[in-house]
């Protein structure tokens, strides 16, 4: 399915193919979340490096692409790197430098001191990059004046929105999704997080000052905003309006 | 040597003969007779046997268990033989309790010991102390130097104690342990969990030492017995007698309705009456004790009756007591109680348990006890000496809890009791002490399952199981790096053993043992303010769905969404009512003895109604042969007749399946079952009707469980075919369709966390910190999936199975009732209402619900998709 003409998902998986700057897509890994529990006391064995591997060799065999855009989080603690997530993210780092030409990671709210891992791969790390019109950038922050400028495509990550589905005997089922439409700064699309494992936000039933990145809260009208719904299961669901699935 | 009744108690003398002199004299200078208790006791305690002994309250069981102990105690402190260690540990499943025990043995200690100086004896101090976790440090210090004799403890505690690396040693001493309230322990994990540590306590002693079980009455007696004592290496029970002297006080039970008519009378009605009723009851007896189930109903019922009569009930002389006040508010009402100052006590369940406390001349509950054994259980705390009546009046404020009652209680003049179930092979605990025991040593694996099988709980426990709870704790479902962080002990299974590992696994062992699991607890706010409401449980938020309407805090709110760990409410609409039961903590379920005779009650009736008997006969009939005032009966009376009319005759009976199509007032369409085999059984039947019915059918179904039934929520144009449904029924492999189903339920997911918290995979406790805000981003559902994909029989996750199909659920008399209807037994008959029957209306309202969802997730996804799109396709075309 093509957004606008110029941005095709990659189905049924939550990335993106652009072809006019050749790049895909993904955001929100939250590589090392199990270590992270697990530090917590909650110990789950871990299964989302493997997941997010295998899902990113399914999209490569269907769509090849030069570069690739880690648009933020891709690892998920917040202070210093601790040991679990330094292995995860550079063993990812380097599966991906084997698989593409260019690496770039835009930097989100849980990627700090990233650098110390991207460093050893020569990746680049951004706080926002404009690539032919295209901006990308986390979406935790509000855009700057000059990050607004030139920009036709506002592509962020940082909410993963998810659509949760209720039935007529009440039976809820969760989907994650896609979410586009125009803001005061350009067309936007939201990503769906590519963890399997971070919670998201329930973008039918929330209302929007809830929501997580300002700039969805601040510079959109999320009513008007459409989406399209990614299932491993079903492939793609198209949902359309946000303001129509409100009311119901 | 085996378990068997001790029938005929031994004479007074034979009993006294035990005592040591001093002490002989003391409790000849006490007491004018021994209680039936001691009667057995005395005797048989001094003869080494071990002894299980139920009975009332105020029969003097504390003693019974105790006197032969300190006279032991007191001959060796002549003798000089009184070592620095423990000799006697006292296990009960309350701290209260265990402070007042030690009260209580301080009187005939100090009293004694002076009698033993008066006579010119000075003798070493028989030291006696408490050890919770409510202890301080400098009294810990204090033990370890000067290790008390007599050591009064709880479940959760002895297990650390295991584990002291010093104190342990005290405990090598130990040649009694007495165990307390067991008919509370041994249905429920806290047991299972002290059956394994006193298999690991007789290891760590070295030899065997007496067992003391004491309790109220329960059954089966032989059972319980085998809990207490468990069973030697060669695979037979351990030797115990029973004394059984449960019955000794009398008992005077009735059930009483409030109003003439409660099948008709108004909610405003009956609420009114029953504050009446009992006002007469309270001013008609010196102290009442009041069960009421729910910790909101105790406060509502105090509050109304100091309203009420504000001269007459005030601070001053009734009390509420529950689980949610202060320790110093629940003292403040048990100290006032003991002394007499009061005129009625109001609890939930929380003054069930416990030693004597005082005058209580009756028991008052109000709905269903749900169970004969509780019912008298609670009755038996009425009557403070062992020769007073039992008083006991149940009130019912509805007609399904009147028929129960009445049937109960009739039971319980009959002596029928209801069976305890004792979970067994729970791999959660077994997770804990495996933890344990590696802290102390190495082990052998086959040792290790020699000590386990000796317990009751886990005699049955395969090699095969225990070797996959080894890998579990092992962290071997992990890498190898990860193994750090993860294992809690090394097992080597070539070499058969294991051992423990990680620093912070004796900190872990120590603050995150027990068997009661957290709730995480989901704040509330209104909407419009972020006015904070109160608090609810994280289960009860699962089942939650946009404009829900439920009760909190005698309030209705209307829920919107959730965010992490809260949930924003809108007041209801007036006039609503809730969608939702808001009690989640689970209630009591009917026992599937109880419910067997209540349906042959139900039989009966039907059968006097077909010959054409008049009112009158009937009315008299149920007078005469239930324990029910004039009102009740006529009650009863009146909803069978109903019941009768409406569906032309067609009341279900013990060899009647009665399956009803009907609708409800929202227009929605049901299918109930009046299948009346408790709510445990009934969880299981109506999850695989629901199962095979969503598949026929290809729609989720929703289902509503009580004890009198269950009923199937359907789509409303669904075609149906309800003879076919039961014969696909027959045909299943239960178990196997049940799990497969259970897995996709509300009810997985919490108690897999649950199991994951006492299996240590979800810890209360970290590294000092306490969990909370992790939850927030981790549910689990995720934490489930994670498991699943690890090993389809991860230890935690077969463990939650069992513990849902086994404990929560009844596989077993569920299969009972398929049975039954294969053997044409039970008679499938079918009905179509336009409105639910009598007997339905409690179902479709008061039920616990839960959904079933469709099997095939991608099938699932796309219906909801289809519905969501026809939805806003109307939206559209209306503009």
């Amino acid at each position: 399915m093509k957004l606008w003409d110029s941005i095709e998902i990659i189905e049924p998986y939550p990335a993106i193919y652009i072809e006019g700057i050749d790049c895909i897509v993904i955001s929100d890994l939250h590589l090392g979340y199990e270590g992270i529990m697990a530090e917590h006391g909650i110990m789950m064995p871990k299964v989302q490096f493997d997941e997010e591997v295998d899902m990113l060799e399914a999209i490569l065999a269907k769509r090849r692409s030069r570069r690739i855009i880690l648009n933020g989080d891709i690892k998920h603690e917040f202070s210093t790197t601790s040991y679990h997530e330094f292995r995860e993210v550079a063993d990812l780092l380097q599966y991906l430098a084997r698989a593409f030409e260019e690496v770039t990671i835009i930097k989100g709210n849980h990627d700090n001191y990233i650098e110390r891992v991207t460093s050893r791969h020569g990746i680049g790390v951004f706080g926002s990059k404009n690539i032919g019109g295209f901006l990308f950038v986390h979406g935790h922050k509000r855009l700057t004046k000059g990050q607004s400028a030139d920009v036709k495509y506002l592509i962020i990550g940082h909410e993963h929105p998810v659509m949760a589905l209720i039935d007529e005997v009440g039976a809820k089922e969760r989907v994650s999704c896609f979410l586009y439409g125009n803001s005061s700064i350009g067309k936007i699309l939201v990503m769906p997080a590519f963890s399997t494992l971070a919670y998201g936000s329930e973008v039918n039933l929330i209302p929007q000052k809830e929501w997580l990145s300002p700039i969805l809260r601040e510079d959109v009208e999320t009513d008007s905003l459409s989406s399209v719904g990614v299932s491993l299961d079903t492939g793609l669901l198209n949902f359309g309006k946000l303001r129509n699935l409100r009311q119901i | 040597m085996a378990i068997e009744f001790v029938r005929e108690p031994f004479s007074k003398e034979e009993n006294l003969a035990c005592l040591e002199q001093h002490v002989r004299d003391w409790f000849v200078r006490e007491f004018e007779e021994l209680t039936p208790p001691q009667q057995y006791s005395f005797k048989l305690i001094s003869q080494g046997k071990n002894v299980i002994v139920t009975a009332p309250t105020g029969s003097g069981k504390t003693l019974a268990g105790f006197m032969i102990i300190i006279s032991e105690l007191f001959k060796m402190s002549y003798a000089g033989e009184l070592k620095d260690g423990v000799y006697c540990l006292y296990i009960s499943p309350l701290k209260a309790l265990d402070n007042d025990i030690k009260k209580n043995l301080l009187v005939p200690l100090t009293q004694i010991s002076s009698m033993t100086k008066s006579v010119g004896k000075e003798l070493p101090e028989i030291r006696i102390a408490v050890r919770t976790g409510d202890v301080s440090a400098s009294e810990k210090q204090k033990q370890l130097k000067e290790p008390p004799h007599i050591l009064i403890t709880t479940p959760e505690s002895t297990a650390i104690l295991l584990n002291a690396p010093k104190f342990a040693a005290h405990l090598k001493a130990i040649r009694w342990v007495i165990v307390d309230e067991i008919h509370e322990l041994a249905n429920s994990k806290r047991g299972v969990h002290l059956s394994l540590s006193l298999e690991r306590l007789e290891q760590l002693v070295g030899r065997s030492f007496v067992r003391i079980g004491l309790g109220a009455t329960l059954h089966p007696l032989e059972e319980a017995a085998k809990f207490l004592v468990g069973y030697d290496d060669s695979g037979t029970p351990r030797s115990c007698s029973i004394v059984d002297v449960s019955w000794s006080k009398p008992f005077d039970l009735q059930v009483v309705s409030p109003v003439r008519d409660i099948v008709h009378a108004t909610a405003s009605q009956l609420n009114a009456a029953m504050y009446n009723l009992l006002d007469k009851l309270i001013s008609k007896h010196r102290t009442t004790l009041i069960f009421t189930n729910t910790r909101s109903g105790t406060e509502r019922i105090v509050y109304h009756l100091k309203r009420r009569w504000g001269k007459k009930y005030t601070d001053a002389n009734i009390g509420a007591h529950h689980g949610s006040l202060s320790r110093e508010a629940r003292l403040d009402v048990e100290n006032r109680l003991k002394q007499g100052l009061l005129k009625a006590v109001v609890c939930s369940t929380s003054l069930e348990l416990g030693i004597d406390i005082g005058s209580i001349d009756l028991v008052a509950q109000i709905g269903s006890p749900k169970s004969v054994t509780r019912a008298v259980q609670r009755i038996g705390r009425s009557g403070h000496g062992f020769k007073d009546v039992a008083v006991g009046r149940i009130i019912v404020l509805d007609r399904d809890d009147l028929v129960e009652c009445s049937v109960m209680l009739r039971c319980a003049m009959d002596k029928n009791l209801d069976r305890i179930q004792i979970p067994v092979n729970c791999l959660d605990i077994l997770s804990q002490h495996l933890v344990g025991m590696s802290l102390s040593s190495k082990w052998r694996v086959d040792e290790a399952l020699k000590l386990l099988r000796r317990s009751f709980c886990y005699h049955n426990l395969s090699k095969q199981t225990l070797i996959s709870v080894l890998h579990y704790l092992a962290g071997h479902y992990s890498d190898l790096e990860d193994r750090k962080v993860y294992g809690k002990i090394w097992f080597d299974e070539k070499d058969g053993m294991f051992g423990r590992r990680g620093r912070y696994t004796r900190v872990i062992y120590y603050l995150n043992i027990g068997a009661i699991p957290d709730e995480v607890k989901i704040t509330v706010k209104r909407r419009s303010n972020g006015k904070r409401l109160g608090n609810i449980e994280e289960g009860f938020l699962e089942r939650l769905r946009p404009n829900d309407i439920f009760v909190l805090g005698g309030k209705l709110y209307k829920f919107k969404y959730a965010r992490g760990m809260t949930c924003y409410v809108d007041e209801a609409p007036r006039g609503s009512s809730p969608t939702i039961p808001s009690w989640f903590s689970e209630l009591l379920p009917l026992s599937w003895e109880l419910a067997s005779e209540i349906r042959r009650f139900r039989s009966r009736v039907k059968q006097e109604l077909d010959k054409g008997a008049n009112r009158e006969e009937i009315v008299a009939w149920l007078q005469s042969s239930l324990p029910v005032d004039r009102y009740s009966a006529i009650s009863i009376y009146e909803y069978f007749k109903e019941q009768h009319r409406y569906l032309d005759g067609k009341v279900p009976t013990s060899d009647v399946l009665l399956v009803e199509r009907t609708h409800d007032l929202r227009g929605r369409a049901f299918l109930i079952f009046h299948a009346l085999f408790g709510r445990r059984t009934n969880d299981a039947l109506s999850r695989v009707f629901a199962a095979v019915l969503s598949e026929q059918i290809g729609a989720s179904v929703a289902i509503t469980v009580s004890d009198n039934g269950f009923a199937l929520l359907v789509p409303k144009n669904a075609n149906i075919d309800i003879g076919k449904l039961v014969l696909s029924v027959l045909e299943l492999d239960l178990e196997k369709y049940l799990r497969d189903n259970v897995r996709r339920t509300e009810l997985m997911k919490r108690r897999f966390r649950h199991c994951a918290s006492r299996s240590f995979l979800v810890l209360r406790n970290y590294k000092g910190h306490e969990i909370g805000v992790s939850r927030q981003q981790t549910n689990s559902q995720i934490l489930l999936s994670v498991a699943e994909k690890i090993d389809p029989h991860f230890p935690v996750l077969d463990e939650t199975y069992r513990e849902i199909l086994m404990d929560t659920m009844d596989l077993e008399h569920a299969r009972d009732v398929v049975e039954m209807i294969r053997q044409g037994n039970l008679n499938l008959q079918i009905v179509e209402t336009d409105a639910p029957s009598p007997f339905a209306h409690n179902l479709i309202v008061l039920g616990e619900a839960d959904i079933i969802l469709m099997k095939d997730r991608r099938r699932r996804l796309l219906q909801l998709y289809e519905a969501v799109m026809r939805k806003v396709r109307r939206l559209e075309s209306c503009g």
